[in-house]
């Protein structure tokens, strides 16, 4: 798995979060520099941090360490449901469809409150 | 829809309630703290194509973060419908207006019950001091905001399902645009949402945006953070929403606290408060 594609990752997940760097790093209890040093390529990631990273963001870790997602998470009647849609966007259901399979399958997500 | 459906549906929107908040029907609720009492995954997203989307077998709720404020508890409301009355992965599109699919109708049914009870209308014109004979624009608005939904979905509530105004009284508050009503309370000429409140506001907090508003009876202390700002151009009890976080505030006896989030969030709702850090 190549660092800087990991690092690409984790951004785009912690903006879909909702979370700025300064956010993501207090509830993870970290310093944000440390954030934006991982964000940048420049740090190795452990994979226990790498975890807690998935977990904070309710997303699969997979997709995190190599962009893939497990295709049997979507349900196939919401292609079907989103491919239907008139008023909706090519692109948007493009974004839909990625988001639904991005986000982790958890009834429960350490770091919420 | 058929009466004995409709009965159906309001029974179980506010069992729906109890059950998850403890909260009776002369309250209003938050359809966001609902979702998560539910256990569901709800989330904002930065679709502006589509209204919002409940995905059954993923315990998931996804809102589209480009709508107005009240727009979105709406679709929130009606997408945990959706799961109540067991409807299966569903996506909802803009304008639904007009649509004859029975199980939109029937999830906005349950979104209108479950956010605006007839208990809780009533009560609350009760507290207010405003009869259906004499509802103002104004009042109508002012109530919508109490009741986090849009003006238009709260006269379709007195109209439409409860029946507590005539069609010449809604016709006539129906075109009323938001720009002229909102210069009513506040006095500026304001893009974002205005509340006004009183002592009467009690039992929930004041949920706004950045850039959103708070009109109040009397002059309003804060305890906490301060983000929100009195107007310094001389309007009276005039307040700025101007940063996200939570705060409390409080006049002689009464006191609430106010929910601020940023402009169209979107991410996780349980981020949806967080202050920013630098």
């Amino acid at each position: 798995m190549s660092k800087i594609e990991i690092a690409k990752r984790l951004r785009s997940a912690r903006e879909m979060a909702g979370l700025s760097q300064g956010q993501a790093a207090k509830r993870l209890g970290l310093h944000r520099p440390t954030i934006s040093e991982i964000e940048a390529g420049r740090r190795n990631i452990k994979a226990d941090e790498l975890a807690e990273f998935a977990n904070l963001y309710g997303i699969e870790i997979s997709w995190l360490t190599d962009g893939t997602v497990n295709e049997t998470n979507i349900d196939r009647t919401i292609l079907a449901a989103a491919r239907e849609l008139s008023a909706m966007k090519d692109e948007d259901i493009e974004t839909l469809i990625n988001t639904i399979k991005m986000i982790k399958f958890s009834g429960d997500r350490d770091g919420k409150n | 829809m058929e009466k004995t459906r409709a009965a159906q549906i309001t029974a179980k929107a506010l069992r729906t309630r109890k059950q998850y908040l403890g909260a009776d029907s002369h309250l209003p609720i938050c359809p966001y703290v609902l979702c998560e009492a539910m256990g569901f995954d709800l989330r904002f997203v930065k679709i502006n194509s589509f209204e919002g989307m409940y995905v059954a077998n993923q315990n998931l709720i996804l809102i589209s973060a480009e709508r107005p404020e009240g727009r979105k508890r709406f679709t929130c409301a009606h997408e945990i419908g959706h799961h109540v009355l067991g409807h299966g992965t569903v996506i909802d599109e803009i304008l639904k207006c007009g649509s004859s699919n029975i199980e939109e109708e029937e999830a906005d049914f349950f979104a209108s019950i479950l956010l605006m009870p007839s208990s809780a209308v009533k009560r609350i014109m009760l507290r207010t001091g405003i009869s259906t004979a004499t509802i103002s624009s104004t009042d109508a608005y002012i109530l919508s905001k109490y009741f986090g939904v849009s003006y238009q979905s709260f006269l379709l509530q007195l109209y439409f399902n409860l029946g507590l105004i005539s069609y010449i009284k809604y016709q006539e508050l129906k075109i009323r645009t938001l720009p002229e009503i909102r210069l009513s309370i506040s006095g500026l000429k304001i893009k974002g949402q205005v509340l006004s409140i009183g002592a009467w506001w009690d039992e929930k907090a004041i949920e706004l945006e950045v850039g959103d508003y708070i009109v109040s009876e009397k002059e309003l202390l804060i305890d906490g953070p301060k983000i929100v700002q009195p107007l310094d151009d001389g309007n009276d009890h005039c307040y700025l929403a101007t940063k996200p976080g939570i705060t409390r505030v409080f006049s002689n006896g009464w006191d609430c606290f106010v929910k601020i989030s940023r402009y169209k969030f979107h991410g996780i709702y349980q981020f949806k408060f967080d202050e920013d850090e630098e």
